[in-house]
């Protein structure tokens, strides 16, 4: 059955016209975008047209991409376990509003506070206030730890893999690449782990708002983003990583500034050398 | 299909089973998306938190409606996001509580970025690379729409400019937007021929673009 076929036919001028202002305006049901009879004309159309409903699901794709480009943030720490332990309790329970969210969020108005505090629960408003404030300032001075905690537990890999890496360093494949300038960068490989160690020095310094990418090339011509990083103005910089692919199939890496999707303007690109001598840590100043 | 979208679909099947680890999992991979839109819509982290834990508490709840033969996860997931931080965006307006300012999509990578999964950092580049390349009247529309919550009656009327001329923005934007995002949409041609021979159901985007002005009544 061929696509006409499977499209029901508009009966009459008015499905004509229902079918092009549908249509035209699905991307804009997609953002949301239309007023209240708009939408209501446009989904009584969808319920009934495979094809816009085809179109429609187009649009919603591109909608859902725009959420890549807003600036990243990073939820605190015991937001995960909070998830965990929301959807661990009952499910049907999971999809309540808490109690305590309603309350901190329930707006105060002057008049309501000022009958409240006429009530002979005056002195338990006011502890209850307390509380509730207390249990904010806790909440962002545990944000805030959070955030540190992430951060720590990323320097400390770091910190573990130098020193398996010092201990023993037969435990890890360790290969190099040199670039013009002095930029160098290690890769030190763990097979035990799957873990891949990037160390870089002497990359050029591009602001602070320029991340770099490194890529990783195989035989077939593939190349693949493995991971991304900052370095601080020395060019130094550690990260620790999964690689995308088994590292045998990497004939070169490719370091690049972040600002496309492909790299564009190498600061380092070559094969991997193996590394024959003795031990060399460059450790990035973020730790 | 890519080897991380199969792995949401599989997460999503353990999670219809009741495999906490399984959310878990999908929450490491895209709970910095969901906490980032909803924080980007409602410049709150107090109220971003509990955008989060509804819509991963909803993805418990509703993995084994899903269908991916009707929509990427991704697509589900920013799409339940971003209609729950506006609802809540339109009821604090309602109640004349403050809203944000006009929030912007982000065109450049920064070096926040730095701690995002490589997969997420491409799809972040793709679509900054996209946005870039749209005039900033048409970028600024989807933004209003998108982040704002904003009809194209309420965008005219914010920009004090005509109505039509938000609408021949968004389309234009929109339509270059979908062109440069996905791969293989369904081909005009197509598109044309499915209407039963019908006139083009929309104009081409260089057709619109000579008309554009015309529009703006």
């Amino acid at each position: 059955m061929g696509e006409e076929a499977a499209v029901k036919e508009p009966r009459g001028a008015m499905s004509e016209h229902q079918h092009r202002f549908a249509w035209e305006n699905l991307h804009a049901y997609a953002l949301d975008a239309l007023d209240e009879e708009e939408r209501r004309q446009v989904e009584a159309h969808l319920r009934e047209c495979p094809l816009c409903q085809q179109e429609l699901q187009s649009w919603q794709d591109t909608v859902g991409k725009l959420a890549y480009a807003v600036p990243f943030y990073e939820p605190p720490v015991y937001l995960r376990a909070t998830i965990r332990n929301v959807v661990a309790v009952s499910p049907a329970k999971a999809a309540d509003t808490p109690v305590l969210r309603a309350v901190r969020r329930r707006p105060t108005r002057s008049g309501e506070l000022t009958t409240l505090l006429q009530r002979p629960y005056m002195f338990l408003t006011t502890l209850l206030i307390l509380a509730l404030g207390l249990v904010g300032w806790n909440v962002r001075l545990h944000r805030q730890m959070s955030t540190l905690r992430a951060e720590m537990s990323e320097v400390d890999e770091m910190r573990s893999v130098i020193v398996e890496y010092m201990n023993n360093p037969s435990a890890f494949e360790h290969f190099t690449l040199e670039g013009p300038n002095g930029a160098r960068a290690h890769l030190l490989y763990s097979s035990a782990t799957n873990r891949l160690t990037l160390i870089t020095d002497g990359l050029p310094w591009l602001g602070e708002d320029v991340v770099y990418t490194l890529w990783f090339h195989d035989d077939t011509g593939r190349q693949v983003l493995a991971t991304v990083f900052r370095c601080d103005r020395t060019g130094r910089a550690m990260v620790v990583f999964e690689p995308p692919f088994p590292l045998e199939n990497v004939i070169e890496i490719t370091i690049a500034p972040s600002r496309s999707t492909i790299p564009d303007s190498p600061v380092l690109n070559g094969r991997l050398k193996r590394h024959e001598g003795s031990p060399a840590i460059f450790v990035s100043s973020a730790l | 299909m890519t080897r991380q979208q199969r792995s949401d679909e599989e997460l999503l099947k353990r999670i219809a089973l009741g495999d906490e680890d399984a959310l878990v999992t999908l929450y490491d991979r895209y709970g910095r998306l969901v906490y980032s839109l909803a924080y980007q819509v409602l410049q709150d982290h107090q109220l971003a938190e509990e955008v989060t834990q509804d819509v991963f508490t909803r993805v418990w709840q509703a993995a084994a409606s899903f269908d991916p033969t009707k929509s990427r996860f991704t697509t589900w997931l920013t799409s339940i996001t971003r209609n729950r931080a506006i609802d809540i965006l339109r009821r604090r307006r309602v109640r004349g509580l403050t809203g944000p300012g006009e929030a912007e999509l982000n065109t450049a990578i920064t070096r926040a970025d730095e701690r995002l999964s490589p997969e997420y950092h491409l799809e972040a580049l793709a679509v900054r690379e996209a946005l870039r390349q749209l005039p900033p009247d048409q970028r600024q529309v989807v933004e209003l729409a998108y982040f704002n919550g904003m009809t194209q009656r309420e965008i005219a009327e914010h920009l004090s400019i005509p109505l039509g001329t938000v609408k021949t923005r968004m389309r234009l934007a929109m339509m270059k937007l979908r062109h440069l995002l996905n791969p293989s949409p369904p081909e005009d041609g197509k598109r044309k021929r499915s209407a039963s021979g019908r006139a083009p159901a929309v104009k081409e985007p260089s057709q619109e673009q000579s008309t554009s002005e015309q529009e703006g009544v």
